[in-house]
């Protein structure tokens, strides 16, 4: 009896379960075969050889033409990262509409904000719904390039690398191809200066005091750094003088864009092509030892594994000093010019990985129109008009532009009360084309453009790691680091002890299968390389 | 329940007041450190007197949020619609199973409880939601997904059904030719207030407290966030720009994020409407037990 | 069920079953809406499940996306973690479930004999308090407590009686205690109200005859009380065995501040799953982990229901 009711309950529970799936099948097929499948279709038919239609496809994509209605024009969806809500939005929509009618560019946007702390969940759903399809994202802050394509939420932008040359001419060529995978564009990068190097920043006055002020901009090692702290320390207890201790430039990495430091180039990939293991180097134990004589030094903010360990505490008068990066001082400077005048002293040299390219933006696997959603990419990428207004909004309304060329907020207003969101350039395909915000440095822009050409790069750089064969053991170590390097890294462990512990169940958890993949990845890149 | 010694009465009040104090105590402890000022929040933590007292936080809130009204409107009207509606599927299934010879009545009540073991996860639900239903960014976005009727407060409903309704009371009726809706209005319902009154303050506080509605199905709209949505999402980007500042470039950023007292702040301006609007609830609460009692 | 027995002995079984149809055809249409509504918000996208044993492409849609066996399983087991983390939801949610419920009848006894109208309510609103704060904030007060620093435990009690303070996010052996205090705290007022409901309905006259009795108060809450209060307690424990396997992220995750001294009792299956995730917007593996919960709280939850039929056919929940 009892038995007989149980069967039927799971054979209702199926037959409804599988009426639901045809219904979904039903949706998918349809709505989603309209666009999303086709493109992704004809992405894969680019790389398999079905050459007469791909010859078709690279055809009708190589002359997107303007309809000669701009009300036909088809409208493009770009998600709009909000860290509140920014009321301008209509106004910024028209003036930007208004223009791209004005060059008949064929194409109108319509933006999308996105909360910036919900965008886990609503560009997930958003990437998923093809009635209502958003059409431009960057994965900056939501994922990884190897994730996105992964999933495959993107597609490919190889139809359009001829017809949009100038564009991807604008990059040097491993910038670009860390928006590839196995050679296929995806994503157009953020243009950036593509490398950092990190410095130590002291409040001024305890500079001045420690008569050390006019040592600003020199280069110093972190021994100096050390010594420097202490004698901070000496004479002003009340701070705390050190905020995040996890920073890979500082400790000379090149983590390959993985958080967690599973297999890393030393000497942040300069000259080097060998994956190690950073956690059992000499170089990592003597820096947990640092790290435990700078906690015990009181250099470190309270309860660090608690408190949010970034830029704030050094705003809100906690600690005094703290790491920053950056393409040069000067920029450094601008960026923190809102608090404490400071000096800084030079850690690292100026050198670029892939993870110095921030974010890359991609057209979604639902949209209906990627002929459309890339000719609106490339506008914001190439043309001035349009990255301004995307950036900055209106001019007059949103921002105003003082004689230095400087963009400023209006009379009155902050950047708490603004009404665009003028703080994300560097979000943007090109925060070049606007203007730099509330600040002295002129060059800000300019500069930043220059920087890639004095810089040094990984030999890593380019390089996408694809984790497919050991997810599992990533998604292990992954919770294994999270749970012993915060400790070390805030010297508030017994170091030999813990490393000991900390080695020996990364093993377990199968690190060693992880670097072995990467090398072999990594070798078969530099292979590519040299071809 | 009947207690005549005095003994035991000032007892449970004893308990009670204490527990009522572990209670209040944190909440006030969050009401003093919105009104303290940022960097000594940072330095010496969270007080329960604070030692300078400023209105920064809230003043914040009100002038960067001038639609905080409009939300607390559309909460206001979600949570009396949505419980409304709630209470009244509730009601009518929870009876419908209460009936012990209801043909299928263990299939029915299985049916009812596999829907609170499984679920398809979030992508299913928001295709089925807003590709089939259309209810993005309306009004029904709010209403509709999830809360609108669950297991748990039917299977309650059905228990107190079952257990605090007399069964010769029903018989009775019956020999009387009563229909079985003029039982469900006219016996069971007034005898079940308190629980009817429960399950309404359970889906009105679900209605009241839910934000995941409003970030899953409005993303265009968002003039029709409720309050939790409007705070919520304020949380969720102090969280995230917290985690996100390490660079120099997002430095900047920094100085948007609202402090720690806004963060206080906006706990206090959600929690206190509730505190508020609950006791007139419990009138209603109460009433239903006096009407109930003397029916017993 | 008995009663179904009871029919079937009788040779009119389905003469009768029409004529009970005929009878509560009209309950049957009142609850039609409920049940529409449980099939579209319920059991439509349950048909996604079928995503825990496929790779989700958000290109192709949930049919299209190619199977790939249990793959999306094999990260729960692939570490040392697989067996702390049952661990640690099982036993989390045994406590919470024996504690809990026991505190909240406790509580809902305690306000039925407060006589005091304004009494009753003041208590009733504020223990509902620390069920309207968010877990997050949760976290903050309970840092505000316990910060090595600042903390008002180590500032306001410990040092002033002379005690060495206590570094509480790093040392595990203290988390046990204070996650089931801070569960407690949250969850009593919430809960003791449906207990407090249905005290309050029960008929008086049993008490009042026992009382003439000369019945004691322990007397009154053993003999009358409780066994009253037993099929209610029956229902709810059995809901909860559902979600034995399931935990509140924001318990685990928020509030020891996802301490990584703390994992070996903070993780639970959904912190696991979440700090393993986090980046990879995984459908298929998310869902994988949520429906292995699923089966495993239902499989709990059938064994319970058969026993409790085996043993009191009334309390059992279908």
């Amino acid at each position: 009896m009892k038995k007989k009711w149980t069967a039927l309950f799971l054979t209702a529970a199926m037959v409804i379960s599988a009426a639901a799936c045809g219904k979904d099948s039903g949706s998918t097929g349809n709505a989603g075969n309209g666009a999303a499948a086709n493109t992704a279709a004809d992405s894969e038919k680019q790389e398999t050889d079905e050459g007469k239609e791909e010859a078709d496809k690279q055809e009708a994509a190589s002359g997107f033409v303007a309809a000669k209605d701009p009300a036909e024009w088809p409208v493009v969806s770009i998600m709009y990262p909000a860290p509140s809500e920014f009321p301008a939005e209509a106004s910024v929509e028209n003036a930007l509409n208004e223009y791209l009618v004005s060059i008949n560019a064929g194409v109108k946007a319509d933006i999308v904000q996105m909360s910036i702390g919900d965008l886990s969940t609503q560009l997930t759903l958003a990437l998923s719904d093809n009635t209502n399809p958003l059409d431009l994202f960057c994965w900056r802050f939501y994922s990884t390039l190897d994730g996105c394509v992964k999933n495959e939420q993107c597609i490919s932008l190889e139809p359009y690398l001829e017809e949009y040359a100038d564009m991807w001419e604008m990059f040097p060529e491993r910038v670009l191809m860390t928006q590839q995978i196995d050679g296929v564009q995806y994503a157009v990068p953020s243009v950036d200066s593509y490398a950092t190097y990190e410095v130590y920043m002291l409040r001024k006055e305890i500079a001045e005091e420690l008569g050390i002020a006019d040592r600003d901009g020199e280069e110093i090692t972190l021994e100096e750094m050390t010594q420097i702290m202490k004698d901070a320390k000496a004479i002003h207890p009340e701070y705390a003088y050190m905020i995040n201790t996890n920073d890979d430039p500082v400790q000379g990495l090149d983590s390959l864009g993985n958080s967690n430091w599973l297999g890393v180039l030393l000497n942040r990939g300069v000259g080097t092509t060998e994956i190690v293991n950073y956690y059992e180097t000499d170089e990592f134990r003597d820096f947990c030892y640092l790290m435990k004589e700078w906690n015990e030094a009181g250099l470190l903010c309270d309860d660090p594994l608690n408190n949010s360990m970034t830029i704030e505490q050094y705003n809100n008068d906690v600690a005094a000093g703290c790491y920053v990066g950056g393409y040069s001082a000067d920029y450094i400077k601008a960026l923190v010019s809102y608090t404490y005048d400071n000096v800084q002293f030079k850690l690292t040299d100026l050198v670029g990985t892939s993870a110095s390219v921030l974010g890359g933006w991609m057209i979604s696997s639902v949209c209906k129109n990627p002929d459309a959603a890339m000719k609106l990419l490339y506008l914001m990428t190439t043309d001035e008009n349009v990255a301004r207004y995307i950036i900055l909004g209106v001019e007059g309304e949103t921002y105003t532009v003082d004689e230095e060329g400087i963009a400023r907020y209006p009379e009155g207003v902050d950047s708490k009360t603004s009404t665009w969101n003028l703080t994300f350039p560097w979000y943007w395909p090109n925060q070049c084309l606007s203007l730099p915000l509330e600040t002295d440095f002129t060059a800000y822009y300019t500069d930043m453009l220059d920087a890639p050409n004095h810089a040094q790069f990984s030999s890593a750089m380019g390089f996408i790691f694809d984790s497919t064969n050991v997810y599992d053991q990533m998604a292990a170590c992954a919770t294994v680091v999270a749970e012993y390097r915060p400790a070390l890294l805030y010297g508030l462990v017994d170091v030999d002890e813990y490393l000991e512990k900390f080695n020996q169940e990364l093993k377990d958890a199968g690190i060693d299968e992880i670097i072995a993949e990467e090398q072999k990845q990594f070798d078969a890149f530099l292979e590519t390389l040299q071809e | 329940m009947v207690c005549t010694k005095k003994g035991f009465r000032v007892f449970a009040n004893a308990v009670m007041v204490t527990l009522a104090m572990c209670c209040v105590l944190p909440f006030i402890l969050l009401i003093s450190s919105s009104v303290t000022d940022e960097a000594t929040l940072m330095k010496n933590g969270y007080a329960f007197i604070p030692e300078t007292v400023n209105f920064m936080a809230y003043q914040y809130l009100f002038q960067s949020f001038g639609g905080i009204l409009r939300a607390y409107g559309m909460t206001v009207f979600v949570t009396a619609i949505g419980a409304f509606l709630n209470v009244s599927m509730t009601m009518f299934m929870a009876y419908l199973l209460s009936k012990r010879d209801l043909p299928g009545r263990s299939f029915i009540s299985f049916f009812i409880f596999f829907t609170m073991l499984f679920s398809g996860g979030m992508v299913p639900s928001y295709i089925v939601w807003s590709q089939y239903m259309h209810v993005g960014d309306s009004v029904f976005a709010l209403i509709c997904p999830n809360l609108l009727l669950g297991g748990y407060n039917v299977i309650l409903m059905r228990t107190y059904f079952t257990t605090n309704v007399p069964q010769e009371i029903l018989e009775a009726a019956e020999m009387d030719s009563c229909s079985e809706i003029g039982k469900l209005f006219h016996i069971s319902i007034p005898l079940s207030k308190p629980m009817i009154s429960t399950v309404a303050l359970f889906s009105a506080l679900a209605y009241w407290n839910d934000w995941i509605n409003g970030i899953y199905y409005l993303t265009r709209r968002k003039d029709l966030y409720t309050i939790q949505n409007v705070l919520n999402s304020m949380m969720n980007n102090v969280q995230f720009l917290k985690e996100n500042t390490l660079d120099a470039a997002s430095a900047q950023i920094v100085n948007q994020i609202p402090t720690q007292g806004v963060r206080m702040a906006i706990a206090v301006i959600s929690v206190l409407p509730i505190l508020v609007i609950y006791p007139f609830f419990q009138k209603a609460f109460i009433k239903g037990i006096v009407i109930g009692g003397v029916k017993g | 069920m008995q009663k179904a027995k009871r029919t079937r002995k009788n040779p009119g079984t389905k003469k009768q079953t029409a004529k009970k149809l005929r009878k509560y055809m009209p309950l049957y249409l009142l609850s039609l809406p409920g049940f529409i509504y449980l099939i579209i918000n319920n059991y439509l996208p349950m048909g996604g499940l079928i995503l825990a044993f496929k790779k989700y492409s958000f290109a192709k849609g949930i049919i299209e996306s190619p199977w790939n066996g249990i793959q999306n399983f094999t990260f729960l087991f692939g570490s040392k973690w697989a067996k702390i983390m049952f661990r640690n939801t099982i036993c989390y949610n045994l406590v919470f479930l024996v504690l809990g419920t026991s505190f909240a009848i406790f509580v809902a006894i305690l306000l039925s004999v407060i006589g005091h109208k304004l009494a009753k309510q003041t208590y009733q609103t504020l223990i509902l308090i620390p069920h309207l704060v968010s877990t997050v904030l949760i976290g903050y007060l309970v840092f505000a407590f316990l910060s090595e620093k600042n903390g008002f435990i180590n500032n306001g009690i410990l040092m002033p009686i002379g005690a060495k303070p206590v570094s509480w996010y790093t040392q595990a052996g203290y988390w046990p205690v204070i996650l089931v205090i801070v569960q407690l705290w949250r969850s009593f007022g919430f809960q003791s109200i449906v207990y407090f409901a249905t005290i309050i309905g029960f008929d008086k006259t049993y008490y009042e005859a026992a009382v003439m009795d000369g019945a004691s108060v322990g007397q009154q809450i053993f003999r009358i009380t409780l066994p009253l209060l037993k099929p209610t307690v029956i229902i709810l424990i059995i809901m909860a065995l559902g979600r034995m396997f399931a935990s509140d992220f924001g318990l685990f995750y928020q509030v020891p501040q996802n301490s990584g001294l703390l994992y070996s009792v903070t993780t639970t299956i959904d912190t696991f799953v979440y700090r393993t995730l986090m980046q990879d917007h995984d459908v298929g593996r998310s869902l994988a982990a949520g429906f292995l919960q699923s089966i495993l709280g239902f499989v709990v939850v059938m064994i319970t229901n058969a026993v409790v039929r085996k043993v009191d056919n009334e309390s059992a929940l279908f």
